[in-house]
């Protein structure tokens, strides 16, 4: 008995040691860039291992944040990441709606189709030459619409609808209601928990999507953050290695711009974390 | 029936609906292209799209409040209605753009390209040959030197524009050097070494003597990071080597890799006796160069390869960071040092590498003004726009002291950008360092001189069939070596090695190519 509640304990204490440490090794590059962030140019260019900034100061945030186009790319990033994922959210709902319905005509080979996208995909340059001709490049319509429907979360989508038991859509169109209404007011309430995380996984890929912003964007004006923060650190690299008149460390701005820019989507994950966690289960067990 | 017709429907609103959007964008552009005319006079207005490899934030997308003072001056330079768009991506991520405007179509006019890039796309007959064009273009021809046309010369025909460099001797390619502690050997009363014997008492000295005066035993002489090659010891014996090992030695009336030459072995003793008198920073090998300046910051070093504008304490590098950390440091760059026979020497800089290859695409409309405009961008005489591009406007920007040849800068890059100045609008790079003051322009000069020579740059074919012999084998042999894992007697076993793994075949034909250059 004894034995056994000594092999426990020190199963537990190794357990809580194990993943304190593995949680402070993800947490450490983080908390090293904001200490870097806030450190004067010759403290951020010593290097090595600190926790607390050195020389503080607010040079780099004040460089970083007078620049127009930070504001500019915030803009463009939260446009995309907010419409995008509510166009993402309705449209995956709507099909994966739609393509529970046995009595749709031609519903397996809709179901083909899009079950075909998630093995098949067209490459990057007919993906770029098919968004060129239809007029979308070097418009923020780029990043929203070729990947507003996902196979995979229509897959997601419908596997918990099929938990909601086909009498309430009765019940519903005894009382009256057309199926747009049983849609909107009955079906997709009940998808909050689904709604909920995949438009955390939608809003979290759009906020990072650097690729197409890369392929797509021309215009400053259009940039997204990705976009820029690649752009400030490929600049402030270009200002060191030619030793030129620079007015703040390198380091230091780059570390700012990866903070300014993680700041808004740490913000929103505590808040969704809990639907999060309830919605990758879904569809996990069924009954 | 019914779904045919549905479906029908479905592809026609599909249709409509792209065409829709297509006819958006193109009368977009059609706007683009009808506002940026405005010149008064009877030649057609031109703008040029441009594709560079740069990353640089600030620059605004309509060319800021420089366009209209750069149109100005070419218009009374003789280039009336010439204008440009600049668009620019950095990284692996420009080439990965770059093949897609490519394939789609959408071209730019001129655009920036690697050495592979070029040689791929002059295959394909993208790019323009540009022999009768640049007959038209002194300035050109003036500043980019020869070897450099040579290096984008293919079938005879030139596809590329070079950087160029300014005929000032600080503006040599060659900046590197050897850079030491002048506050520490003032501290222990030393002069500044001369040769191998001096430099090795002063990193001596610097390891045990406590140059910092700290109290502590905490430094090193010689520091160095992963990509080192301690060019100062292989230099004093005569041979190049720089990273990548490319370097070519003449010996009895033939070539052969620096590192097979018995004068490699004599440095690599050197080093190895040095590292085992715990003079150089034993972690060198495993150091990133940013952790390699680190060690500078922090005074751990006395001794180091690096820059001339390394000297520069303004510069914003590690000189500055380090002044702030210790206000009493100095950093000097010191003369070659020499060997026991008096060698000594660099190796030498890629004289045929032109730096940023820029090319014009062969459907460029109107090349002949693009090039016009070219040829300003790097012109000195009156209306020429090599001051403008580079500092911007004289008196607001910059200031031009003749008589010294100096230009004092007052706007920072990033505000030089923000306006649309400078890196994005020099359409063609022109090294141009008559912003250095003194102190640089000194060290500029240390590092021009005793340049030791390569004696071939071409890469031959086996060469590419045997990638592994110049990174692998040379650098494990190289540290290993150093370090003192192995003993120098195993150079012998890595001379052998080279050979019987394709050095033979190198050698060979690197020796063929060298005698039809000497012919």
């Amino acid at each position: 008995m004894i034995q056994k509640g000594w092999g426990e304990r020190t199963f537990e204490a190794g357990n809580i040691l194990f993943l304190a440490l593995l949680s402070l090794v993800t947490l450490y590059p983080l908390w090293h860039e904001i200490s870097i962030s806030l450190s004067s140019a010759a403290g951020a260019m010593r290097g090595g291992l600190f926790l607390f900034p050195r020389g503080f100061t607010l040079d780099a945030y004040k460089s970083v944040l007078s620049s127009s186009f930070i504001w500019l790319a915030y803009r463009n990033s939260i446009i995309v990441a907010v419409a995008g994922t509510i166009l993402h959210v309705l449209f995956t709902a709507t099909t994966a709606y739609a393509l529970n319905k046995r009595s749709l005509p031609g519903v397996k080979a809709m179901t083909l189709l899009v079950l075909f996208t998630m093995i098949f995909s067209g490459g990057m340059i007919p993906t770029y030459l098919l968004v060129k001709t239809l007029g979308l490049t070097n418009t923020l319509w780029a990043l929203m619409l070729p990947g507003m429907i996902s196979a995979f979360n229509v897959i997601v989508m419908q596997s918990f609808m099929r938990t909601i038991p086909d009498e309430v859509e009765e019940s519903a169109s005894m009382d009256g209601a057309n199926p747009l209404r049983i849609f909107f007011t009955i079906i997709l309430p009940l998808c909050k928990p689904v709604i909920a995380t995949i438009a955390l996984w939608e809003c979290v890929g759009l906020w990072n999507n650097f690729m197409q912003a890369l392929i797509y964007l021309n215009d400053k004006e259009l940039f997204t953050l990705p976009l820029l923060l690649k752009e400030i650190i490929a600049g402030q690299q270009l200002a060191t290695d030619t030793g030129q008149f620079t007015t703040f460390a390198a380091e230091s701005a780059i570390a700012a711009t990866v903070i300014v820019s993680i700041v808004p989507i740490l913000a929103v994950y505590p808040f969704l974390q809990k639907y999060f966690m309830k919605g990758t289960m879904l569809g996990s067990v069924k009954s | 029936m019914k779904k045919l017709n549905k479906m029908v429907s479905v592809v026609c609103a599909t249709c409509l609906l792209g065409m829709i959007a297509a006819g958006c964008s193109s009368s977009e552009n059609g706007g683009n292209a009808s506002n940026t005319s405005g010149a008064k006079s009877e030649v057609k207005p031109i703008t040029y799209n441009m594709f560079f490899n740069y990353g640089i934030p600030e620059f605004p997308d309509n060319g800021g409040e420089a366009k209209a003072k750069i149109t100005a001056q070419m218009e009374k330079a003789g280039l009336p209605g010439v204008d440009y768009k600049i668009s620019m991506i950095s990284g692996d991520e420009y080439k990965t753009k770059l093949n897609l405007l490519i394939s789609s179509g959408e071209i730019p006019d001129y655009f920036n390209v690697d050495t592979t890039q070029l040689a791929m796309y002059v295959n394909q007959g993208l790019l323009m040959p540009l022999d009768d064009l640049l007959a038209k273009a002194p300035n050109l021809k003036k500043y980019i030197p020869k070897e450099r046309w040579e290096g984008v010369t293919f079938d005879g025909k030139i596809y590329a524009i070079p950087q160029g460099v300014r005929p000032e001797s600080f503006n040599s390619p060659n900046t590197a050097g050897l850079l030491i502690r002048q506050d520490w050997l003032d501290n222990l009363g030393l002069k500044q070494p001369t040769n191998l014997d001096e430099l090795h008492n002063v990193l001596k000295a610097f390891t045990k003597d406590d140059p910092d005066k700290n109290g502590q035993d905490d430094t090193y002489g010689l520091g160095g990071n992963k990509s080192t090659v301690f060019n100062t010891v292989f230099g004093a014996f005569g041979i190049g080597l720089m990273s990548g090992s490319i370097f070519w030695t003449e010996k009895d009336g033939k070539i052969v890799k620096s590192f097979v030459t018995p004068e490699a072995k004599q440095a690599l003793a050197v080093l190895q006796q040095w590292y085992k008198e715990g003079l150089i920073d034993p972690e060198f090998p495993v150091m990133e160069p940013k952790q390699g300046d680190a060690r500078v910051i922090n005074s751990k070093i006395g001794v180091f390869e690096g820059d001339a504008f390394g000297v520069n304490a303004a510069g914003g590098g590690y000189y500055t960071s380090l002044l702030k950390v210790l206000p009493t440091a100095k950093l000097t760059m010191i003369n070659r040092i020499a060997g026991p026979d008096g060698k000594k020497g660099w190796p030498e800089v890629n004289p045929y590498s032109g730096g940023a290859l820029r090319a014009v695409s062969a459907d460029a409309k109107d090349p002949e003004r693009l090039i016009q405009m070219l040829d300003w961008s790097v012109s000195d005489e009156a209306n020429g726009g090599v001051n403008l591009l580079t500092y911007g406007e004289e008196g607001v920007d910059y200031t031009f002291d003749e008589a010294k040849n100096l230009i004092t800068q007052k706007t920072s890059y990033s505000d030089l950008y923000a306006k649309g100045f400078s890196n994005p609008v020099r359409f063609v790079q022109v090294t141009d360092r008559r912003w250095t003051d003194d102190t640089v322009r000194a060290a500029l000069e240390i590092a021009s001189t005793d340049i030791v020579k390569n004696q071939l740059w071409k890469t031959v074919p086996a060469e590419l069939d045997y990638p592994d012999l110049e990174k692998k084998l040379w650098t494990e042999y190289f540290v290993k070596i150093v370090t003192g894992v192995w003993a120098v007697d195993r150079f012998d076993e890595f001379v052998q090695n080279y050979y019987k793994q394709g050095g033979q075949k190198i050698e060979q034909q690197a020796n063929e190519e060298w005698k039809k250059s000497k012919n």
